[in-house]
C-alpha cells in the first residue's frame, strides 16, 4: 500500500515530524533522529553564539533531512517574514514553518498575523506551514494564502496536555485540502496515535521527547505511536456504537 | 565608531566592512547570517558593505527548537 505524503513537491516518509529544542545535548538529539529515520526536524533562528566552542547544531541532523525552521519569537507578521527571510538566508531551504505569538502566558499563535505572513512567504516562494488554533475559517484564508499544509496545536506549546483540540482538529481533517500536523501540546505516544487515528498527517513533537529521561527510546515509542495510528487510520476505525454485539457466535446447542 | 551588534553597543576600531567584523569575530561560516541595518547581507556582498558609525548589525544563526 503506498501512503505518500506529499508536502511542498517533496515525498516525506515518516509522518512523524522532531522539533529540536530543549535537549539536554546535541548527542541525544542525533540519536532521536537517526534512531526513527526522521525525515523532517525543526530548527530556530537565535543570535549567534560566539563563545569558543558553541556548537553547530548542524553538524548533528542528517543532511538528507528537511529543515524546517521555525518563526519563533515573532510577535507579528513582519516580524514573522523577517526571520523567515533570515533563515533561509543561512541556507536552510524554503521552508518555514510561521509561528506568531504574542502571548507570553498560553503561548498561542495568532492566526490573523499568521495568516498575513503566509501569503507574503508563499508569494516569495517558501513552502510555507503555519502553527495556528484550529480555528476552521483562519486554515480555510491560510490555504488560500498559500499555506503548504496547516499546523493546529493540540494544547499549548509544551504543556504536555494531550489533543484538547480534537473536535477542532477532526473538522480542519475533514475539511482541509492540505495535510494538517498537530503540532504542539503532544504529551505522550497515545496522544499522537489519537491524532492519526483521526486521520492528520502528521505530529510534530518536541519537548515531550527531549525532556524525557530517555529522549531516544521516547522518540522510538512515538514513532511507533505515530506509525500504528497512521495504519488504524488507513484500515478504517469503525465508529463506537451503544450496544454490546457479539463477537463470537451465539449457536445455541445450550438450550 | 560605535556600532550596535547583537543588540550591544560596542566600540569598533579596526573592521571596516562587515566581512571584516566577521572574521575578527571567528563568525565566518556559511551558517551565520549578517543583517546590516535590517538589511540581509548575501555572503558575496560581506567586504563590500562598510560600516558606519551608529549602524545595526545583527548575527544570527540556527539552533534548536520546535
Amino acid at each position: 500500500m503506498t501512503d505518500e505524503l506529499k508536502i511542498g513537491g517533496r515525498e516525506i516518509k515518516n509522518r512523524f515530524f522532531l522539533g529540536t529544542g530543549k535537549f539536554s545535548g546535541n548527542e541525544a538529539l542525533e540519536k532521536a533522529i537517526t534512531g526513527c529515520d526522521i525525515d523532517v526536524v525543526t530548527v530556530a533562528l537565535r543570535r549567534v553564539d560566539d563563545r569558543p566552542g558553541a556548537e553547530n547544531i548542524l553538524d548533528f541532523i542528517p543532511k538528507s533531512c528537511v529543515l524546517l525552521p521555525n518563526t519563533s519569537g515573532a510577535r507579528n507578521a513582519d516580524e514573522a517574514v523577517r526571520i523567515a527571510r533570515l533563515a533561509k538566508a543561512s541556507g536552510c531551504g524554503n521552508w518555514i514553518k510561521i509561528e506568531v505569538v504574542s502571548d507570553n502566558r498560553y503561548l498561542l499563535p495568532d492566526n490573523r498575523e499568521t495568516i498575513k505572513a503566509t501569503e507574503i512567504l508563499s508569494r516569495e516562494g517558501f513552502v510555507v506551514l503555519p502553527y495556528m488554533l484550529p480555528d476552521l475559517y483562519a486554515a480555510r484564508d491560510l490555504v488560500s494564502a498559500g499555506a503548504a499544509a496547516v499546523m493546529p496545536l493540540g494544547s499549548p506549546i509544551g504543556s504536555n496536555r494531550g489533543l484538547r483540540t480534537a473536535e477542532l482538529v477532526r473538522i480542519l481533517v475533514s475539511e482541509m485540502t492540505v495535510p494538517v500536523i498537530v503540532d504542539a501540546g503532544i504529551g505522550k505516544p497515545s496522544d499522537a496515535a489519537q491524532a492519526m487515528e483521526m486521520g492528520c498527517s502528521a505530529v510534530l513533537v518536541n519537548t515531550a521527547i527531549a525532556i524525557a529521561q530517555n529522549p531516544q527510546d521516547m522518540a522510538r515509542a512515538f514513532d511507533m505511536a505515530i506509525k500504528a495510528g497512521r495504519l488504524g487510520y488507513l484500515s478504517g476505525i469503525e465508529s463506537p456504537v451503544g450496544t454490546g454485539r457479539a463477537s463470537s457466535p451465539l449457536t445455541g446447542f445450550l438450550r | 565608531m560605535k556600532l550596535k551588534i547583537n543588540g550591544k553597543d560596542e566600540e569598533i576600531t579596526d573592521a571596516k566592512t562587515l566581512g571584516d567584523l566577521l572574521r575578527q569575530r571567528g563568525l565566518n561560516r556559511p551558517t551565520v547570517v549578517a543583517e546590516h541595518n535590517s538589511v540581509i547581507i548575501a555572503r558575496a556582498a560581506l567586504d563590500s558593505t562598510e560600516l558606519k558609525p551608529g549602524d545595526i548589525i545583527e548575527f544570527v544563526s540556527l539552533v534548536g527548537g520546535g
